[in-house]
């Protein structure tokens, strides 16, 4: 490749994370030059997806520091197999397209609004996430059995009014409390009579005393919330948005779910498409090339070449780890990919930005059966979903007898074979809980052995390989700090992925923020990723096909 | 105009220059068409190349009715132009096998064709099935433009009664099943689309017939109906047709009386089931109303009915023979069960819809007033203090009808006189 050095760029873009490829899509038809680089070999940065052997390589630099923030302590773990042979069965390495911060999409995700209205969708595939299941256990006085084997078992989360009338063991009195429940959700936002004094009240109170829901029936609402804490934790303001979020998301693609995936490794996937689109329109793409320094660009170079002074500020001077200078109007990223400061590479441990950050304990699992059961047709000739959702209630992972006033829930997302993520007979979980350490992935572990002895299959599901790796995000409890943030002129800074399960909207309001910046915030509202439809020389294409 | 939500499909309405330039221009090309079309028809040009320009006219507006009359003549012509060809080769092969076969005759072409008798007759009825299934095929992407133009609807079952006169049984059967998992398909993309389950009503009616060599689909139908209703609750459609077939089932199950009454009261279950989760869904109610209805034969004829001819009475309702006495405890049964959805409602309490209210109340002073009269059927002498208390309850739930509908006045007003001509 020719020299990078000297040139000058409206924008560089570090990192090929989620918001970071969004806003080169957003820029795609600007006009704009985009530079942009990625540290790593490979792109979607904390959305990536691996091959095992791409994961196996990820794995063992972990300790270096830098590559893996922010994820850290990760390790993997070939599963020998269970039937005593010892004898690992060999992995296709290839045939698997692991996701590092899987997320599913609501059906009303602005997301998807803006991958359609940037045309970028035609190239991605959404597969349907169907069932919740939530994990019950069985009552303990009448199984006299040890825990062991069947602990307990999966039931499906009622998704709407259907499954409430259809499910046997909700009484009449308690299927009136959860209509009314419900109901009133679909017009929360104008009904703040009902729970603006609850608001800050956890959610399971609001349950029980304003709509009359027992605890047993608070436990699938609270599982539709995502709510990475225990339930004291969880205030009604947190979760009202949640349920009505899935709730109005419900049937909006098709009857029975209101959830996708995007097939081939999720959120990779849309970053790749969304990278290949600033490609096409003229964005230039470095990988394996970070960003070592940034400084002001000396004085004399204060005026771009072709540029009419359009920017209020001097440009910056960004040295790749090359070595190579470059000069830019806008230079845009997460903390983990600028330097905040000239000369130094940021040490793991100092506070990073104002938000508060934690950790989240996540493990991937590749699992010896397709777990069909978990894949319900979502309804009578609607699709077979690609997604599920185990929530496993505080209560049901306290693995001795003490008291966990606090103890949040397990979330499981299992893939199947159709998210193109792993071989067909096989399937992928993709366990999180909020809880740092070794205590986190122990938890992690139990839940997943709980899962695969809850569905009984047979032969014996088993897990094939797996990994453990932790996640540092902006902590969805605290108020996520949204916006996009310029800390010194010119330089613009995307707030980390939250480690939340669903896909959160105000990342493209960051992405929006940015480019506003960029772009100049009295352009037309409705140019942001709204773009026609454009020929594509099918040379551009034949590489990806 | 809202139907439950999916709207009759009507022409875009963005316009923007260039927009309306190209409309006009296609508002030109179709006028053209439209011409050359009648033209070609006036001239009785029935032939295939007009098959296909009427399928591009339709193409662009199939609500154009005498368009479709004009399609149905060219495709006759076509049969009959297929059957002619064929039998003016049929005597070349056939001398020799009419006197084996004296019963078959050339021109009836439909009824009983094995493969080896009338080898002559294929190429006809096989013309004529590619013919029909060409049209059949057709018509499926104007279905999913249009799933509520009449005149498509319409146009399918002609090209399946066509069949049905011009192809063997084995053929006919095998297009009508087919058209049965199509209506499936399109009830699943839009469950509550009357024309949907009016169309599926034929598909089985013709499916069940003793022409296609049918059976009873009664059970299999049944079954689709509690299907559709898990699906979605407030599809009356499937309500409705399930209280149509209920009859029928019961009389080819050759159900007992045990049996019915157990029916009946699966029933009532599934309907409280249903209300307790939603009582605001209108489409509940209505078949509650069916089920109440069924408790509230005028006394006069029930009384006389006797068991000895089953086969003629028990053709309507679920149970033919319930006695006044067990009438009066299956309506206090359904009485006490919707009092008790309003037992845990506060007076002025906003979780509950207005609507949903009115509902309630309405079926209570309903099956009241059901109650009371087989109360007197029973025995003349009820007593006078019993009837007293259900009364004044009945005028206060009037009342309440009165505040949350007033639009219904004069109906109310006449409830009351009933109430006061009853008690009286």
């Amino acid at each position: 490749m020719d020299s990078l050095s000297g040139t000058f760029w409206d924008v560089v873009i570090a990192g090929t994370g989620l918001q970071q490829s969004l806003l080169a899509l957003s820029l795609s038809r600007s006009g704009k030059k985009v530079l942009h680089a990625d540290k790593n070999r490979y792109y979607g940065g904390f959305e990536a997806a691996f091959t095992l052997q791409e994961a196996e390589e990820w794995l063992n630099k972990g300790d270096e520091d830098s590559p893996l923030r922010p994820f850290r302590k990760a390790s993997s773990v070939p599963q020998a197999s269970l039937d005593g042979s010892n004898k690992a069965p060999k992995l296709s390495a290839r045939a698997y397209s692991l996701a590092l911060s899987p997320q599913l999409l609501y059906a009303r995700s602005s997301l998807l609004q803006a991958l359609i209205s940037s045309k970028v969708y035609r190239q991605l595939e959404f597969l349907a996430v169907g069932s919740w299941w939530i994990y019950v256990p069985r009552d303990r006085s009448e199984t006299g059995e040890a825990l062991t084997s069947s602990h307990g078992e999966l039931k499906k989360v009622p998704n709407g009014r259907e499954d409430i009338f259809s499910d046997d063991l909700i009484d009449l009195r308690s299927k009136r409390s959860l209509m009314k429940f419900l109901k009133f959700v679909a017009d929360y936002e104008n009904m703040s009579e009902v729970w603006s004094d609850y608001a800050s009240i956890p959610f399971s109170e609001f349950l029980r005393s304003r709509f009359g829901i027992s605890m047993s029936l608070q436990a699938p609402l609270l599982a539709l919330t995502l709510s990475p804490v225990s339930p004291s934790e969880t205030p009604t303001s947190f979760a009202l948005p949640r349920i009505a979020r899935h709730l109005r998301s419900m049937g909006v693609f098709g009857p029975g779910f209101g959830a996708v995936l995007p097939k081939w490794g999720g959120g990779a996937e849309i970053a790749q498409v969304a990278c290949r689109a600033c490609a096409v329109g003229g964005g230039v793409y470095v990988l394996d090339e970070g960003i070592s320094d940034v400084s002001n660009a000396p004085a004399d170079q204060g005026e771009m070449p072709g540029q009419v002074g359009s920017s209020a500020h001097h440009p910056v001077a960004v040295t790749l780890s090359s070595g190579e200078t470059v000069n830019t109007l806008w230079l845009v990223g997460s903390p983990d990919d600028i330097p905040k400061k000239s000369g130094t590479t940021r040490s793991g441990n100092e506070p990073e930005s104002p938000t508060r950050e934690e950790v989240t304990s996540k493990s991937i699992s590749i699992v010896s059966s397709p777990l069909t059961g978990l894949f319900p047709q979502t309804a009578e000739a609607g699709p077979v979903p690609a997604g599920a959702v185990v929530v496993f209630p505080p209560e049901t992972l306290l693995t001795e007898e003490k008291v966990a006033e606090n103890q949040p829930p397990v979330y499981i997302m299992v893939h199947s074979s159709d998210s193109g993520e792993c071989p067909s007979g096989q399937c992928i979980l993709y366990s999180s809980v909020f809880i740092s350490g070794d205590e986190g992935q122990a938890t992690l572990d139990l839940a997943v052995n709980r899962l695969l002895s809850s569905l009984g299959e047979d032969p014996k599901s088993c897990l094939l390989w797996s990994m453990r790796y932790s996640q540092q995000g902006p902590s969805l409890h605290s108020g996520v700090v949204s916006s996009c943030e310029e800390r010194s002129p010119g330089q613009i800074f995307f707030p980390r992925s939250s480690n939340g399960l669903a896909f959160d909207d105000e990342l493209l309001n960051n992405v929006k923020c940015a480019y506003e910046k960029i772009v100049g915030s009295d352009n037309e509202d409705s140019s942001f990723m709204a773009f026609s439809d454009r020929e594509v020389p099918t040379s551009y294409m034949s590489d990806e096909e | 105009m809202a139907s439950h939500g999916v709207p009759r499909t009507s022409a875009p309405t963005e316009r923007t220059p260039q927009a309306q330039a190209a409309e006009l221009q296609k508002i030109q090309e179709y006028k053209d068409l439209v011409e050359l079309v009648n033209t070609k028809i006036r001239q009785r040009e029935y032939t295939a190349d007009t098959l296909a320009l009427i399928s591009k006219l339709l193409k662009r507006n199939p609500e154009y009715y005498s368009i479709w009359n004009h399609r149905r003549l060219v495709l006759q012509q076509l049969f009959s132009d297929a059957q002619q060809a064929a039998q003016i080769k049929q005597p070349i092969t056939s001398s020799n096998d009419t006197t084996s076969h004296p019963e078959s005759t050339p021109d009836n072409a439909t009824t009983d064709a094995a493969p080896a008798t009338h080898p002559t007759q294929y190429p006809a009825s096989e013309q004529i099935e590619l013919l029909l299934i060409s049209d059949l095929h057709f018509l499926v992407p104007l279905l999913r433009e249009f799933p509520k133009c009449y005149w498509i609807w319409n146009h399918r079952q002609w090209l399946l009664q066509q069949a049905t006169h011009l192809l063997p049984v084995p053929r006919v059967r095998r297009l009508w099943q087919e058209e049965l998992g199509l209506v499936a398909k399109m009830l699943s993309m839009d469950s509550r689309n009357f024309h949907g389950w009016g169309y599926r009503r034929r598909v089985v009616a013709e499916l069940e017939s003793p022409e296609l060599q049918g059976t009873s689909m009664a059970e299999d139908e049944f079954s689709y109906t509690t299907k559709m209703i898990k699906t979605s609750l407030s599809n009356f459609s499937a309500w409705h047709y399930r209280s149509k077939l209920i009859p029928r089932l019961l009389n080819e199950r050759g159900a007992s009386r045990e049996e019915r009454r157990k029916f009946l009261d699966s029933e009532f279950n599934l309907i409280q089931n249903a209300l307790w989760t939603d009582s605001a869904d209108q489409s509940l109610w209505f078949y509650h109303a069916f089920l109440m209805s069924e408790l509230s034969t005028t006394p006069s004829t029930s009384s006389s009915s006797s068991s000895s001819s089953p086969s003629t009475s028990s053709s309507s309702a679920i149970i033919p023979d319930l006695s006044p006495t067990e009438r009066v405890a299956l309506l206090s049964r359904e009485l006490d069960n919707i009092k008790e959805m309003l037992e845990d409602e506060d007076e002025d309490d906003t979780d509950t819809a207005p609507a949903e209210r009115k509902y309630i109340y309405h079926a209570l002073v309903q099956s009241t007033l059901e109650k009371q009269k087989w109360i007197r059927a029973v025995e003349a002498h009820a007593e006078p203090k019993a009837i007293a208390d259900d009364k004044d309850e009945v005028q206060s739930w009037i009342s309440k009808l009165r505040a949350l509908d007033p639009f219904r006045m004069g109906r109310w007003d006449d409830v009351a006189r009933q109430v006061d001509d009853l008690y009286a």
